[in-house]
């Protein structure tokens, strides 16, 4: 903690604060609903659960989020020193990471998982289940799964939103400032796949 | 606005970054290896945990903010943890019975 006064803080960034601090506990009512009925179903460790998504496809989408902080914290450095054109850049090259993220977990992962039959209700698995039976505790993993994973998607496609508007906005070199308060929001995507990718993907 | 004084010192980001991405490729590892149970569980946690406080203290900068937002997001873990403990005992000692 610095001893920086709150009075000193601008209300811009101020005001993301509260709202990521908000974003926590919607992430993490989700986070400890699942974290409750994992420890009660183990069955969500089956093959046909969590034991049926590819853990490389995983760490591949982890390693891309990843480098796209690094370009986003690099926009946000090029901002401080006012370098324009270096900051545009680095925005570009964020939103396009994060649509890269988007495209593998949309255009690959999700129809994947549909072609093998898992949805958000596999309601198709639902109507022929045993009530309290293995097949439905195996389709309550994916309602957990395709809700956090396409909430998560959610925040990526706002957060894609919210630099592209930045980007425009800063382009004459104006309300630079804002490049940070963008960058915390992203960086809030990266923290919430940080507990969301080993819970789903390693955690078997 | 546009000439606020950034107040957050300057961090290696590229070692932080490394950082994540060297403990994300040991929770990757240990999810392969032959470790089962509570301790693989606890382990990958543990690596999660740090990666989460790398990315909120130094990425976000939360640790060059006053006391109060620390406080306040702070809290707002504290408060997913504690609802987690409060009702793990009931998950775990109760079965549910699922019904019609």
């Amino acid at each position: 903690m610095s001893d920086v006064t709150l009075e000193r803080v601008p209300k811009g960034r101020l005001g993301v604060w509260f709202l990521i601090a908000g974003e926590l506990v919607i992430f993490g009512g989700f986070i400890a609903a699942y974290i409750l009925a994992r420890l009660e179903y183990p069955e969500f460790g089956s093959k046909e659960a969590a034991g049926a998504l590819n853990p490389i496809v995983g760490t591949i989408n982890t390693m891309i989020l990843l480098i796209s902080n690094w370009t986003m914290v690099v926009a946000h450095e090029a901002a401080l020193e006012k370098n324009v054109a270096k900051m545009k850049s680095f925005m570009l090259y964020t939103l396009v990471l994060g649509l890269v993220f988007l495209g593998i977990k949309l255009g690959y992962e999700w129809p994947a998982d549909f072609h093998e039959g898992h949805t958000i209700s596999s309601a198709k698995a639902i109507a022929g289940a045993e009530p309290g039976g293995e097949v439905m505790k195996v389709s309550l993993f994916w309602s957990y799964y395709f809700l956090m994973t396409g909430f998560h998607g959610l925040h990526i496609v706002v957060g894609s939103l919210v630099i592209l508007g930045v980007y425009i906005s800063c382009s004459g070199g104006e309300n630079l400032h804002r490049v940070e308060l963008a960058g915390a929001y992203w960086h809030l995507v990266e923290l919430v796949w940080v507990i969301l990718f080993p819970m789903f993907y390693l955690i078997k | 606005m546009a000439d606020e004084k950034d107040y957050h010192g300057k961090q290696n980001y590229v070692m932080l970054l490394g950082t994540i991405a060297i403990l994300v490729i040991a929770m990757v590892g240990i999810s392969m290896s032959g470790m089962t149970g509570s301790p693989k569980v606890l382990a990958i946690s543990a690596l999660g945990a740090v990666q989460f406080y790398i990315v909120l203290a130094n990425l976000m900068h939360l640790k060059y903010e006053p006391a109060l937002i620390n406080l306040v997001t702070y809290l707002s873990v504290v408060f997913i943890v504690l609802l987690i403990l409060g009702v793990a005992p009931d998950t775990l000692l109760i079965p549910l019975q699922i019904t019609e």
